[in-house]
């Protein structure tokens, strides 16, 4: 479980400090808080960024729309803040798709609400966090998991297993386990490569796995948790094994 | 050679000639008497009804009725008497149709004590002339001849003296066909017919001439030659002439015979002449029919070119009324453009006014909040130079509400302008209910605390709202910020979440406060949006803005309110559908 790093575009130091503050009260990691594009720019290059808080105006210039249409091809979800409900502003941050925002002045509760609405957003599960049994996002590098109101993040490569258990998907992570309410299927296309499905109702890291039983249909994972086998998946697993070693 | 041959062409004409009248004059001369007794026959025997139509058919000359009745009437009754009438009708019919076998048979059917026997001699005799027997024929005329002296004088004598003497020509018996045809000429003479006489006479002429007998043939070819002078008819005076250059030519006279060809040269051109006067008269005709004809096409053409005259005039008139309508339209158009702009003038008119009224409001409801600001801040300073640290928080809490307020206020003027200028932005999406719920109670959580209200949130986290977030959170703030605001201390303040149709929900904000008085709760629902009444209050605004919105989202709002019991109000959202 690691925590979100957020970069916060805002040239009004007290909003600023205001939004720092309820972010860190709610376990999020702030990486950065700049004031112009550049800098953010500057910021996204070197640092590992989950989410982006853009102001739209800085001073006059549009500056967050101008952010969001730089970084909407680095995969990082965000949101607009803004003081101005004029239409014509907001009908141009809507050209940068998918689009949350929030107006100022907000509390605590709307700014998380509304950035987990852009996460939801951003990686098409809609509500997915309003869920009280299941509230995990699944993203492309990470699985943001809603705990106790706080959202924290899980590295997708360190998942050993993923199950189907009744109408959710059930990841294994560290001996833990969180659901995913996700068809398997759709599971399958967000996940990287090396997570290949075993079962009819099972995925499986390759990178985990210790021991193969191909005569008892069963694998071991290095967690020494087992997954079954099937015929139908066997053969596609022992070649692509061979490919890695 | 050519003697014989023009004799001969000129009788012809005569004997051709004598079939095709003989029945007409037959019927004249002969039914007389005839038609009488047949007649008094009907009258007096009252015989059967056949008979009668058959007899009456034949007086009308109706010949094809007449025989099938008589037929009918045949194959029914063998009265004697009536008998003979009957087959007498049924030869005449048959002769008349030319049906002459089945004619002589009628005939002979008649018993010889029929009344009239010497006329159904007469027409067995005609039959057999007809079918050239000539001897049977002879043998006929004969038996009508020996009764004919005694009994009856008004038949065509004539006509019967020249068939017999025809019979006779055809029998070689020159001598008797002479007599008759003698015997014939004199019966002419008698009447005084000139005609007949003329041909009479060329006829005996022309059998002495025939027979070579040239001295009793020419007196009588001049004789004819005389009496055609004194007739009109040109065909007679033509064949006389004719008769008589043949007559002379063969006498090897021709200066006569010349002279007598010219004069039949002449007549034959008269006859030419005449009808060549027709052909004339016929080709003027068909001149005249063709200028008609050209006057009609001409005519026809002047209609042709009124026609299009006509048609340019329509086409004209056509053109202009579109121009009419067309300028109609146009003055139509800006006449309902007029009406639109004052409808707009009017309606801008009321807005300004409206306006003004709400800025007078808000400077109202701005001024007090303000003006007690400015106050806690004096009291806060003193209260800082006193270190009164008790009154300090409590004034500084007192202005962060009264600031709340002010915003709210800034806010719903803010919302409402955006919205009467269709600058609003509404951004319709799903989003889940119960958390915009919890954030708007989260701002009150202070004044909440302090006038110790409890405040439920019983929204299903599974409902999800197709709104714009913004809109609806203006409205939650503005009820909750009433409900509060009209709550005694210790009260409760209730949102409740249903489903009462598909793809609607009902969010009821409850609260327990003093309610609205139905007065101002009129005020209020009033329908016209745009007015705003000096006497109501900022409350009553909000509550208007807060419909306004609902609807732009496409919901609404209904409010329920008894006074002292509390205030009911629902806002109706649009659901997301699954």
């Amino acid at each position: 479980m690691e925590k979100i790093n957020i970069l916060v575009l805002e040239d009004d130091p007290k909003e600023a400090l205001s939004i720092k503050n309820t972010l860190i009260d709610n376990d999020y990691q702030i990486t950065a808080i700049c004031s112009t594009v550049d800098e953010a720019q500057q910021i996204l290059e070197e640092e590992q960024i989950d989410f982006c808080i853009l102001d739209i105006f800085l001073g006059k210039i549009m500056g967050g729309i101008q952010l969001a249409e730089k970084i909407s091809g680095l995969d990082i979800p965000f949101l607009f803040l803004t003081s101005s409900k004029d239409r014509t502003v907001f009908e141009k941050a809507k050209l940068t798709n998918p689009f949350s925002y929030l107006l100022k002045p907000f509390n605590e509760l709307e700014l998380m609400f509304t950035l987990e609405l852009a996460i939801e957003k951003f990686f098409n599960q809609h509500h997915a966090f309003s869920l009280e049994e299941a509230p995990t996002v699944l993203g492309n590098e990470y699985l943001f998991v809603k705990n106790a109101d706080r959202i924290s993040k899980v590295e997708i490569r360190q998942i050993s297993s993923i199950e189907v258990e009744d109408r959710y998907c059930k990841v294994m992570y560290n001996q833990k386990s969180y659901l995913i309410k996700m068809a398997l299927k759709r599971v399958i296309e967000i996940l990287p490569s090396y997570f290949v499905q075993t079962h009819r109702n099972s995925i499986v890291n390759l990178h985990k796995i210790k021991d193969i039983y191909p005569n008892d249909n069963l694998i071991v994972l290095i967690d020494d948790e087992k997954i079954s086998l099937s015929e139908r998946y066997k053969y596609s697993i022992m070649k692509k094994l061979n490919i890695m070693n | 050679m050519s003697k014989i041959k023009i004799n001969i062409w000129v009788f012809l004409i005569y004997f051709f000639s004598v079939p095709a009248i003989y029945p007409q004059e037959e019927r004249q001369v002969s039914s007389f008497n005839f038609e009488l007794s047949i007649q008094n026959t009907c009258e007096t025997s009252g015989h059967t009804q056949l008979f009668h139509k058959s007899v009456s058919f034949f007086l009308k000359d109706e010949i094809d009725s007449t025989y099938i009745y008589i037929s009918k009437f045949l194959l029914t009754n063998d009265d004697k008497n009536l008998l003979d009438y009957a087959y007498y009708l049924q030869g005449r019919c048959a002769v008349k149709k030319k049906l002459l076998v089945q004619g002589k048979e009628s005939f002979n059917n008649i018993s010889d004590t029929f009344q009239f026997n010497q006329l159904k001699s007469l027409q067995l005799a005609n039959i057999h002339l007809n079918q050239k027997e000539y001897e049977e024929a002879l043998t006929y005329y004969k038996k009508w001849e020996s009764k004919q002296l005694v009994e009856n004088e008004d038949i065509n004598t004539k006509e019967i003296y020249h068939n017999i003497g025809l019979c006779y020509l055809h029998l070689k018996n020159h001598s008797e066909a002479a007599n008759y045809l003698f015997k014939e000429r004199d019966l002419a003479k008698r009447d005084q017919d000139t005609l007949s006489i003329i041909y009479a006479t060329m006829d005996i002429a022309n059998l002495y001439y025939e027979q070579y007998l040239d001295s009793k043939a020419i007196p009588l070819f001049e004789e004819a030659y005389i009496l055609s002078k004194k007739t009109s008819d040109i065909k007679i005076k033509e064949s006389a002439a004719l008769n008589m250059a043949v007559v002379e030519e063969n006498q090897k006279n021709f200066k006569k015979s010349i002279q007598y060809r010219k004069e039949y040269e002449k007549w034959k051109d008269s006859i030419w002449n005449r009808d060549k006067i027709w052909e004339l008269a016929k080709i003027e005709k068909k001149f005249t029919v063709a200028e008609k004809e050209k006057e009609i096409e001409l005519q026809e053409k002047q209609i042709d070119i009124q026609n299009a005259r006509q048609n340019l005039l329509f086409v004209g008139i056509i053109s202009l009324l579109v121009v009419i309508g067309i300028i109609a339209f146009f003055l139509r158009h800006r006449i309902k453009k007029n009406k639109i702009i004052t409808a707009q003038k009017d309606e801008l008119s009321n807005l300004n006014e409206m306006k003004n009224k709400l800025f007078s409001i808000v400077s109202h409801d701005l001024r007090t909040p303000v003006n007690s600001i400015r106050n806690n801040n004096k009291l806060l300073k003193k209260a800082l130079e006193s270190n009164d640290n008790v009154q300090l928080s409590s004034k500084i809490e007192e202005s962060i509400q009264v600031t709340d307020g002010v915003h709210l206020l800034l806010d719903k003027v803010l919302n409402w302008s955006l919205l009467e200028s269709g600058q609003l932005f509404t951004n319709i999406e799903p989003f889940p209910l119960k958390p915009i719920i919890a954030q708007i109670i989260y701002n009150y959580q202070s004044i909440i605390t302090s006038k110790n209200i409890q405040i439920y949130n019983n929204t299903p986290s599974n409902i999800i709202v197709l709104a714009d977030i913004e809109s609806i959170k203006v409205v939650l703030r503005n009820l909750l910020d009433n409900a509060i605001k009209y709550s005694k201390e210790n009260s409760s303040i209730k949102f409740e979440v249903s489903v009462k149709e598909k793809g609607w929900c009902n969010l009821e904000v409850i609260d327990t406060g003093v309610g609205i008085t139905e007065e101002k709760l009129q005020i209020i629902t009033s329908d016209n949006n745009t007015k705003v009444d000096s006497q109501s209050s900022v409350s009553g605004f909000g509550l208007r803005l807060c419909k306004s919105l609902l609807l732009n989202n496409g919901g609404d709002l209904v409010i329920f309110s008894e006074e002292g019991k509390g205030t009911n109000i629902t806002v109706i959202l649009p659901v997301k559908k699954d």
